[in-house]
């Protein structure tokens, strides 16, 4: 994870796993990309993070989720470890959709990211100054 | 015999036509959480209870079950799958099941499990230890006096 472009809730994320310097295995997150009838919605895997610890950036052509998730087990001996504090970094190309309308949900480590598509436009009638 | 150059011209439209063949072939299906790695576990203890951690992000409880077969710890679920037209599918559905062979006895009827954050969090605590107790065997000749 590069530390310096992190946001702060990465940042803090990143500071609360349990030695705070090492470098976090970083991993594109599942995801599915589904078309509905009034735009599209993503649905991403983030296990262990909370809706704080999440940071989601979209612009015209894509969106990009980065998020962190503390997940070293607490106490005690362990018999498997077959998933550990984690960084999630990805990037989904997104057909044309509003980007101020979008809206995002994290539920039971489940990302939902609603993009509407932009308003139909109208036609819109010029007048012709006479010369 | 001429070589049929026609195949050579035609080939940057026979590529522009696969090319707009790939765009049409539809996605693949969402991959199946039959897997025999799926969910992806996380065991550990402290002495007294047995801890298993399971990542199954934006499964609801109630969409889970556990049982205790003999001495194993089966976990079972459904993923249900989303609907739409899928322009990127990565995340499995369906039925999963894994498998915990428990490390020592335990108190069936003490074990609790919570979802929060997409993990499935499952305390099972260590069976009480059993208490030696003696029997004493009568003679028949003792029961009948």
């Amino acid at each position: 994870m590069n530390e310096d472009s992190a946001s702060p809730q990465i940042r803090r994320a990143y500071a609360n796993t349990a030695e705070g310097n090492r470098i976090l295995l970083t991993t594109a997150p599942l995801m599915d990309l589904v078309e509905l009838e009034d735009g599209c919605c993503l649905y991403c895997d983030l296990p262990g993070v909370g809706s704080d610890e999440v940071e989601l950036t979209v612009d015209k052509e894509s969106l990009h989720i980065r998020a962190a998730a503390r997940l070293t087990p607490p106490r005690g001996k362990i018999h498997a470890l077959e998933f550990n504090d984690i960084v999630y970094e990805g990037e989904v190309r997104i057909p044309a959709v509003d980007p101020s309308r979008v809206e995002a949900s994290l539920v039971n480590g489940l990302l939902r990211v609603f993009m509407p598509f932009p308003a139909p436009s109208t036609p819109v009638r010029i007048a012709v100054a006479p010369r | 015999m001429p070589a049929n150059l026609s195949l050579i011209y035609g080939c940057p439209s026979l590529l522009d036509r696969l090319m707009n063949q790939a765009e049409q072939y539809p996605v693949p299906a969402p991959r199946e959480a039959r897997s025999r790695h799926f969910p992806p576990l996380q065991i550990f203890e402290d002495g007294e209870t047995l801890y298993v951690r399971a990542a199954i992000p934006g499964v609801p409880l109630e969409n889970v079950m556990l049982t205790l077969e003999s001495g194993t710890l089966v976990l079972r679920g459904v993923i249900p799958p989303l609907p739409g037209r899928h322009l990127r599918c990565e995340r499995p559905t369906g039925p999963f099941r894994r498998k915990i062979s428990l490390p020592f006895p335990v108190d069936a009827a003490s074990i609790s499990a919570v979802v929060q954050r997409g993990l499935l969090s499952i305390a099972i605590p260590r069976c009480p230890k059993t208490v030696k107790r003696t029997i004493h065997v009568q003679t028949e000749a003792g029961s009948a006096s």
